[in-house]
């Protein structure tokens, strides 16, 4: 039987359907980020590098939101840079914002959630499972380097192996959800097919045209 | 012989109306029905997104909670094990049933998806609120629901567990960090339900777009 979905075009349905996930989580990422860090700010010089950042992101994320609304998104390459792209801002941000403590203590890591979920239900599990290693390496090398009390307090090892340990099984919970649609998907092409066959071989003739 | 059919009109009249509403009321129950089993197609498929979700929780907590324990935390042990055991117990009776082919009703769904976000609540309550490092078995809990439940209850388990995790976690005299701090954690909480939330609906709308294709393709097969 040939396959009315061949793989590519699959692959390409589901970056087209599913950039609005890693575009709404960015715009998430954008709004806590400028609101914390206006907020905690203390001095008039800690503002504009980050919003800067910050302004890069939402220049990006218009760009793509854009062309999703128009129906010409965006290849592969370009969302996994601004994936990439996302990824930097957040762990820049533990590594050096300071209100509350750099590493550990810095509570920016939360932004990883929304943005490792949005990219495992887009991409497929080999990627997911690459960007995710990635973003938990990035991070527990960040936390160790600027915090590198983790290395000998229980407590903090214990903390640092729940977040990591979170953020996998976000990414591993959204490449499941990924597979179990795409499952969906072929059973219902599949029983189309079989249908069409059934019918077919019932009335010993091609279904008819109109 | 007029008040005869004056009756007779007045009762065919009413039954007329009757009829209509029947045949109303099956037509209402025809177009929602196609949506309920959608609703449903996407529960029973997804249940076992939030079955993972929480051996996620259940493993990772034993591991966290009984590697070395300090005397002064021996009551928060107790009760965070005894919690940990009762939803293992509840998670097996949950999987059985899908393995089972017998999916939970939606309600016991719901249910089940409330006792985990209380527990999760509970153990943060009991191991510091705001200081807290449990508040991240938030987020796999949360992802699973959003992905599987329709909108309104995705709605408020995610408004309901937002407020209830702020009346937890802040402490009676608060400082401006831990409110910039808690900002931060309910941002998150509220993304990762709105974008699991937005990917299901992209979901069901890929297969909607699916099965009309092959209704269509039904009728302009070549011959």
């Amino acid at each position: 039987m040939q396959r009315s979905f061949p793989m590519n075009q699959e692959v390409r349905e589901d970056l087209f359907f599913g950039q609005v996930a890693i575009i709404v989580a960015r715009w998430f990422l954008i709004a806590a980020g400028v609101i914390l860090v206006l907020w905690s700010a203390d001095k008039i010089d800690q503002i504009p590098v980050p919003i800067a950042l910050m302004i890069v992101l939402t220049a990006m994320n218009f760009y793509l939101h854009g062309r999703y609304l128009v129906e010409r998104p965006v290849n592969a390459g370009l969302v996994y840079l601004t994936s990439g792209i996302d990824l930097l801002i957040v762990t820049a941000m533990v590594a050096v914002w300071g209100s509350w403590g750099v590493g550990m203590q810095n509570p920016f890591f939360v932004l990883l959630y929304p943005t490792i979920l949005a990219f495992g239900l887009v991409f497929p599990p080999r990627i997911t499972l690459l960007y995710s290693a990635l973003t938990i390496v990035v991070y527990a090398t960040v936390v160790m380097v600027m915090d590198p009390s983790v290395l000998w307090t229980l407590s903090e090892q214990k903390q640092l192996f729940q977040r990591i340990v979170t953020l996998a099984g976000a990414a591993g919970l959204a490449t499941f959800y990924w597979r179990i649609e795409r499952g969906r998907r072929r059973t219902s092409e599949t029983a189309h097919e079989t249908l069409l066959k059934d019918v077919e071989a019932l009335t010993r003739r091609p279904v008819p045209v109109g | 012989m007029a008040r005869a059919d004056s009756a007779q009109w007045r009762e065919d009249s009413a039954l007329d109306a009757d009829v209509q509403k029947m045949k109303l009321e099956g037509h209402r129950e025809d177009v929602r029905a196609p949506a309920r089993k959608e609703e449903r197609s996407s529960l029973s498929a997804g249940q076992i997104v939030i079955v993972c979700a929480r051996w996620l929780l259940i493993v990772t907590g034993f591991i966290v909670t009984l590697w070395s324990p300090q005397q002064s935390d021996l009551d928060t042990v107790r009760v965070v094990l005894l919690c940990l055991f009762a939803l293992a117990i509840g998670n097996f009776f949950v999987h059985a049933q899908i393995l089972k082919k017998h999916p939970l009703e939606p309600s016991l769904l719901y249910l089940a998806s409330a006792v985990d976000l209380g527990i999760i609540t509970l153990i943060v309550w009991k191991t510091g609120g705001l200081g807290s490092s449990s508040f991240v078995y938030y987020y796999p809990a949360l992802l699973a629901l959003a992905l599987v439940f329709p909108l309104r209850m995705v709605g408020y388990f995610v408004v309901g567990l937002m407020a209830v995790y702020s009346v937890v976690s802040l402490p009676a005299h608060y400082a401006e960090a831990d409110l910039q701090i808690l900002m931060a954690r309910l941002i998150s909480l509220l993304a990762v339900g709105v974008v699991g939330y937005i990917y299901q609906d992209i979901e069901r709308r890929r297969r909607e777009r699916l099965a009309e294709a092959e209704g269509l393709g039904l009728a302009a097969r070549p011959a």
